[in-house]
């Protein structure tokens, strides 16, 4: 496994961890979610967890003991409210009473006495309540202003840690990017080196070019192995995970998907063979024209000369412009004319030609065969 | 064995056609493109389920002549 591999190996195991770090979190945090308050149907974590996000859950725990606190606070101030009423009511008594003392006579005295001394008791009693709402309310105010202290210090350090591991992903992709650029430059500085082979080669543009390229070079071939469109060639194994039951349809490949460079140059070919049936100065854009050119003169270079050193040199010049695969790929679009040439007809929908049409269609597809050595 | 035109999906989550499949001294040979990147292309031969990557010089020759020849 190379560097470039394990860089980005490294990058998703570290982000798969802390996708289970915060799948515990959530676990445990949905699993407290039904011990509170009464006011909130439990729910089964499996459900929970169904249906909100991560995020979400725990904003709603939050949101869960804010509103517990809140109602605390509101439940304890108003019991201090009706304790202040009826201390108030109990005094008032209190001073009636008093009074009623005044003018009494001493019998009468006596017994108002006791009684504004059991309301005076009374009072105490109510105000060692009040006391008791009153401390109740100051914690659960002070609950309430951590739990706001709490969450804006977890914002801030999840904020700090999503930052670093952005950093931590992006530092890995700029590395494997250029490790990746490393490889390209030393590849095309490589390919420069060796005669004959540089694609800047002035006998190149001469069409007097080496005709054959050193095989035997190790450092070439493995270039050519080595090089190609997207990561693929830079792994070296490859596990197959899956057989699909439905193959690739030739009608696939004919719309570009497969052979951009190999269907426009067969596109190309029959329309040489068979002017006018692809309309092809009115109908293609101008990327597709330059396309089929392009095709054009891979499909005439192939055919003229189909020997395994020509491919290889048509592979080292294209490979310089268009990249490794695509050449292939349009040689390649040459050997599904040849081995599907009723269906390469068809998928232009052809149905509703004249039979003599579609039959020099099916004559130039041949020739086209024919051409490519087959 | 895998067939021509055969859609594998590998390890790397992609869909690969096999293009071209031949025996070669012995060993499996496939040469496969990427189904939705089609200048993607792998010169692999098989090893058990796993396809191997052929960047030695004297086998991809080999390897290259052989795909000319089906051509």
């Amino acid at each position: 496994m190379d560097e470039l591999e394990r860089a980005r190996l490294a990058t998703e195991n570290a982000i798969k961890q802390v996708d289970e770090k915060m799948d515990d979190l959530t676990t445990s945090a949905v699993a407290n979610i039904s011990t509170i308050g009464s006011r909130f149907r439990p729910l089964r974590r499996r459900s929970l967890r169904g249906i909100f996000s991560r995020e979400t859950i725990y904003e709603m725990m939050d949101e869960f003991d804010r509103r517990r606190e809140d109602r605390r606070i509101r439940r304890n101030e108003r019991q201090a409210d009706i304790e202040r009423e009826k201390i108030f009511e109990l005094q008032q008594k209190v001073d009636l009473i008093k009074q009623k003392m005044e003018t009494s006579n001493p019998i009468m005295r006596e017994t108002y006495r006791k009684q504004v001394e059991n309301i005076e008791n009374a009072i105490n009693n109510r105000k060692e309540d009040l006391n008791d709402f009153e401390r109740k309310i100051v914690d659960a105010r002070r609950t309430r202003e951590t739990m706001d202290e709490v969450m804006r210090h977890d914002v801030e350090i999840e904020e700090d840690r999503k930052r670093r591991e952005r950093e931590s992903v992006m530092g890995a992709l700029a590395n494997a990017d250029r490790r990746l650029e490393e490889r390209r430059n030393t590849e095309n500085n490589g390919m420069n080196n060796i005669p004959g082979l540089s694609i800047n080669d002035s006998n190149a543009n001469n069409n007097q070019v080496n005709s054959n390229p050193d095989l035997n070079d190790p450092n070439y071939l493995k270039m050519i192995a080595a090089r190609g469109e997207g990561l693929g060639q830079y792994r070296q194994r490859y596990k197959i995970l899956k057989r699909n039951d439905k193959r690739y349809r030739l009608h696939q490949i004919a719309t570009g998907t497969i052979t951009a460079l190999g269907v426009a140059g067969m596109m190309w070919a029959i329309e040489k063979m068979n002017p006018g049936f692809f309309s092809i100065n009115s109908t293609l854009s101008q990327d597709m024209q330059s396309l089929v050119e392009t095709g054009k003169n891979i499909v005439e270079r192939v055919m003229s000369d189909p020997s395994f050193a020509n491919v290889c040199q048509i592979l080292k010049e294209g490979s310089g412009v268009f990249g490794f695969g695509t050449v292939v790929s349009a040689i390649y679009g040459g050997r599904f004319v040849r081995t599907n040439r009723a269906r390469v007809a068809n998928q232009y929908e052809i149905e509703n030609m004249e039979e003599e049409n579609y039959l020099n269609i099916k004559d130039d597809t041949e020739r086209i065969a024919r051409g490519m050595g087959k | 064995m895998v067939n021509k035109n055969d859609i594998l999906t590998l390890d790397d989550n992609k869909d690969y056609c096999v293009a071209d499949t031949f025996k070669l001294d012995g060993n499996d040979y496939v040469f496969l493109f990427d189904v939705n990147e089609p200048t993607n292309v792998l010169y692999t031969k098989m090893n058990d389920d796993e396809l191997v990557v052929v960047d030695d010089p004297e086998e991809l020759k080999k390897f290259l002549d052989k795909l000319s020849e089906n051509i």
